[in-house]
């Protein structure tokens, strides 16, 4: 008996015309985008809930939420103008741009882990305290632990870029790594809307 | 050559720890799809023997076979086992891993790591749930675990945190396989083959893992809030704080009713692969079957809430969320239309793989009834945590995913390991199977519209509860018997049974285009593909069937 | 299995695979343990982080450098034994079934639908012979009919039953119209495919079943019919609404169904 997939009439390579890379990062912004908004939901859900304790109004300030929302939105475009580097082929320039955003993304935490320390020293808000505290650490705090997990991403990426061969390579995951990046700056917007304008 | 025997020995162990080395270190989607398969049917075992000691227990009022206690935590783990150890990866890991890339023509999945990695994040997930019967007792707060409930206050010890834990792990696996299916799906496909071509059980796969996709990370982020309010003092679900008691509820079912769909669409995907074949006919409608899942798909994200009629949400609510839940019968009533139509005229061929798609068939179009009589909100309120209510899931998660489930088993068996499984066994397994469900699912709808409620560990006599619960027990010791048969006809078969060949079925699909069991490589050559039957056109290149699609 | 060489892309022989790694399993370990930890002992987390970021470290590596993967070569593979006996039939070119959609002629849905019609008049007629050969008039079973909808009629006693009532009257008919019209339309597409023929069917099987069926819920859909109607003769008027639908859709000429006919596609 001879098998059906030797009569195979011809042989072509598999032609993929989408990118699998691309395809599994745009299915975990997905599921990303999904676990945020329901932390987002529940935030609003709180707002003006707490029964005791210092309030959004009393505690929150914007000009730190503004000089953060510089910080990662410039990053963003220091981090396209990174990846279009790679791109072109010049490690230098992606070498460059990387600094910069990888130094904003430091001073978003800076500026972050200030406004969580007087939150915490001056204003006694923790996340036990009330339902503002639960809400805004949680959802502060999970998007500051994306902020650290792609800092870090960059730092690695920024060491091994030269090694990784092929250069096109190095160029994809620079790409999808700026996806992240900005998805990750998409919800700091969101964040900014919900916790410092409409929460406040 | 002579081999002193301690040595014939030590050799034997080492090719023992070889193999296991080779199983624990795989990336292969055929060998993890077994891996996933072995460990659901483990888990599998462990969830029946919980379900048989509660069954024993309410066999007869006031009975003392277990107290409260234990009986809270065997519904609890029950529940939790089948729904996110057993179903869930059997559909999504087991079947998802093994056929999809087979199915497609490819030679693994867009990434063999993640996918192994998703594998032991599910079993050690749930080897970390059930640690928790060793850590001082097992989580007893049913398997949707209500907040406020399930706050530190009202559930004390660890048993509850191991419960979120357990699941977090499990569940990050499962999004990563979900992600890896779907990746798979849009990028791996054979040459030739469009998305307008792929078997329909790749299809609702592609859609049931753009489920998982959206509905599982609601249920993690609301894990960490419950976790967060028990380790870290928090307040999400804290009353006294200001926090919402519905909250929970609402987050969890947000997840809970397309986990539904999750679960039973792979078998609306095995039922859509089983039913043409053996009624020899193309299936009737392939677009529209697809579209039927899209629509699901959908429409699941919008129904969560009647799970909740009880609780009291506003009339305007509970109308909206009755309407999309009765709406829902649509595409899944087109389905069964497809199903039946294409039946209609075949060349039935009542192998076991059939019977039990048949069985499905039947069973689940009577369990999507009861669905619709609970998507009425004033007769949901009568019943309502009743025993009508555990008829109900269970007439469609026994009578629709673990028929077709088995029907999987028996006709893709011989693909995974090159032997049939028993012919005389398995219809054994089916009938035994078939008449220990009604048997055992069917008086608990008489039990419930009788006013049983669930959850209860015994009951008193002289409600007229006796006799159903009489023989629910029965049954589900029938069902015990059946599920014996399975497992002696799976070791017997896998050392006896009759060789398979490439394409027992005479079936149409790529995965039966190469050997059973398949190289590691899954395919010598890649197949060009032109139309939704390859396997056919291969074998009558004189009659193919582009030429009619 | 696994030899070392290069791979290249037009090669047949060789394919290239992922090396087995236990570094899935070991950042899965890692995850688990760092979960444990939490309520245990925190020292297990630590051990779990480090895990999970020595297996990420050594993951990354496999993925980005020539290590992860090796080059296997293709094992033509033996012809394996013949099908087993239990196999299903196999379906050959040219025998209907496996690409026509059949049933191959059917009624037409006119013929349903004029089925419908003509039985509604003949099940019309019944009741109306039934309220006059029962002495309750020809309003009777119009009214009992209507009172599924109107309230008014709901409590009403049997005498005020017999009266006239011109709103009853419309309602009434727009009500069996309807439902002549559209149980007759289903009646044509299914009872053809029904064995045994229309008749047996449509006459006397399928008005058993809605009978037995109405007589079952019909105190909630009419509670003043349930209490007041004659079940003899609302089973006969079924029968004969049955019966002429089936006659009609027999009496009616089959159509071809459309059926996709082969297209010649560019090679």
């Amino acid at each position: 008996m001879s098998r059906a997939a030797d009569m195979t009439p011809e042989l072509a390579p598999p032609t993929h015309a989408l990118d699998r890379g691309k395809v599994g990062v745009i299915c975990f912004l997905c599921t990303e985008a999904a676990f945020f908004s329901t932390l987002i939901v529940a935030y609003i859900k709180y707002i003006g809930q707490s029964t005791e304790g210092p309030t959004p109004a009393t505690s929150l300030g914007l000009p730190l939420a503004i000089a953060n929302s510089f910080f990662l939105l410039t990053s963003s475009a220091t981090m396209a103008a990174a990846e279009h580097g790679l791109k072109r082929g010049s490690i230098a320039a992606f070498h460059r741009w990387l600094t910069v955003t990888i130094l904003l993304g430091i001073a978003f935490l800076i500026t972050t882990g200030a406004e969580w320390k007087h939150l915490i020293v001056n204003d006694g808000l923790t996340i036990g305290r009330n339902l503002f505290g639960t809400t805004y650490f949680t959802l502060l705090g999970f998007h500051a632990a994306h902020v650290t997990l792609g800092l870090t991403a960059m730092l690695i990426l920024f060491a091994t870029a030269r090694r990784i061969q092929p250069s096109v390579r190095a160029a994809g995951l620079a790409n999808l790594l700026a996806w992240y990046w900005h998805f990750v700056d998409g919800v700091w917007v969101v964040i900014f809307a919900v916790v410092y304008v409409l929460g406040r | 050559m002579t081999t002193l025997p301690i040595e014939a020995g030590l050799q034997q162990e080492r090719d023992i720890t070889s193999v296991l080395h080779g199983w624990v270190t795989t990336v292969d989607h055929k060998r993890i799809g077994i891996l996933y398969m072995l460990a659901t049917l483990l888990f599998f075992g462990v969830g029946g023997i919980e379900a048989l000691v509660m069954r024993w227990q309410l066999a007869k009022p006031q009975a003392g076979v277990v107290g409260p206690d234990a009986f809270n935590q065997l519904f609890t783990m029950h529940g939790t086992t089948m729904i996110f150890f057993v179903v869930m990866p059997m559909v999504l890991g087991a079947f998802g891993n093994y056929l999809i890339p087979l199915m497609i023509g490819a030679r693994d999945m867009a990434f063999p790591r993640l996918n192994a990695m998703s594998f032991w994040l599910f079993l050690f997930g749930g080897l970390l749930t059930y640690f928790s019967f060793i850590a001082g007792g097992a989580p007893s707060i049913g398997w949707f675990a209500y907040a406020p409930l399930t706050e530190y206050a009202f559930s004390r010890g660890t048993s509850t945190d191991y419960w979120i834990l357990g699941l977090l792990v499990a569940g990050i696996g499962t999004v990563a396989g979900a992600i890896n299916l779907v990746t798979t799906i849009l990028t791996m496909r054979a040459p030739g083959m469009k998305l307008s071509m792929v078997p329909l059980f790749v299809w609702i796969m592609l859609i049931d893992a753009f489920l998982v996709v959206f509905a599982l990370p609601p249920l993690t982020a609301a894990q960490i809030m419950l976790l967060l309010d028990r380790m870290l003092g928090a307040h999400f679900f804290d009353t006294n704080a200001g926090g919402s008691a519905l909250l929970w509820q609402h987050l969890f079912w947000f997840f809970g009713h397309p986990e539904v769909y999750i679960m039973v669409l792979p078998a609306f995907g095995i039922i859509s692969e089983l039913v043409p074949v053996f009624s020899r006919k193309v299936i009737f409608g392939y677009e529209s079957v697809a579209l039927a899942t899209l629509a699901i798909g959908f429409i699941s994200f919008g129904v969560w809430a009647h799970h909740m009629f009880a609780v009291g949400m506003s009339s305007t609510l509970d109308s909206i969320f009755a309407g999309v839940s009765l709406l829902i019968a649509v595409p899944t009533g087109i389905k069964i239309f497809n199903w039946v139509a294409t039946l209609y005229g075949g060349r039935i061929r009542l192998a076991t793989p059939m019977l039990f798609a048949l069985g499905f068939l039947a069973m689940f179009v009577i369990g999507g009834l009861t669905g619709i009589m609970l998507a009425c909100v004033p007769f949901d309120w009568q019943v309502t945590d009743s025993y009508f209510v555990v008829g109900h899931f269970h007439w469609v998660a026994f009578g629709g995913i673990v028929l077709a489930v088995m029907g999987g088993v028996y006709y893709w068996f011989p693909k995974a390991t090159g032997r049939m499984l028993s012919e005389r066994m398995g219809r054994w397994h089916f009938w035994l199977l078939f008449i220990g469900f009604l048997l055992t699912f069917g008086p608990m709808h008489a039990a419930g519209l009788l006013g049983m409620p669930r959850r209860v560990y015994t009951y008193l006599p002289g409600r007229g509860w006796e006799i159903w619960n009489l023989l629910s027990t029965i049954g589900a010791f029938v069902l015990g018997v059946g599920f014996a048969i399975f497992f002696v006809n799976l070791f017997v078969s896998l050392a006896r049974g009759a060789p398979a060949g490439d394409d027992p079925w005479d079936a149409w699909t790529l995965e039966w285009a190469t050997t059973s069991p398949p190289p590691a490589y899954n395919f010598e050559k890649i197949p060009v593909v032109r139309s939704r039957r390859p396997l056919w056109d291969l074998k009558h290149p004189d009659d193919p069937d582009w030429k009619h699609e | 299995m696994s030899s070392g060489g290069e791979h290249r892309a037009d090669d047949r022989e060789t394919i290239e695979l992922p090396n087995s790694t236990a570094y899935p399993l070991t950042l899965a370990l890692g995850v688990t343990l760092l979960a444990a930890g939490l309520v245990t002992e925190l020292v297990i987390s630590g051990v779990g982080l480090l895990l999970l970021v020595i297996a990420a470290v050594g993951w990354a590596r496999q993925v980005f450098t020539p290590a992860g993967e090796s080059v296997v070569q293709v094992e033509p593979a033996a012809p394996q034994a013949a099908r087993p006996k239990r196999r299903v039939e196999t379906l050959r070119p040219g025998l209907p079934g496996h690409r026509m959609r059949i049933p191959e002629k059917m009624h037409p849905y006119s013929a349903g639908a004029k089925g419908g019609l003509v039985g509604g008049v003949v099940m019309a007629g019944t009741a109306l012979l039934y309220g006059v050969l029962s002495g309750r008039g020809i309003w009777y079973p119009i009214n009992l009919l209507a009172a599924m909808v109107m309230p008014r009629l709901v409590d009403a006693s049997a005498a005020q039953m017999q009266l006239f009532h011109p709103a009853a009257l419309a309602i009434a008919t727009v009500i069996h119209g309807v439902s002549s019209l559209g149980v007759g339309l289903m009646f044509g597409v299914l009872l053809p495919t029904l064995p045994r023929g229309p008749v047996l069917w449509g006459g006397i099987i399928a008005p058993l079943l809605w009978t037995g069926g109405i007589h079952a819920f019909m105190g909630v859909l009419n509670p003043a019919l349930e209490r007041l109607v004659d079940w003899k003769w609302f089973l006969a008027s079924q029968i004969a609404y049955g019966l002429t639908v089936g006659i009609v859709v027999v009496r009616s000429e089959k159509v071809y169904v459309s059926q996709r006919p082969p297209v010649e596609l560019p090679e």
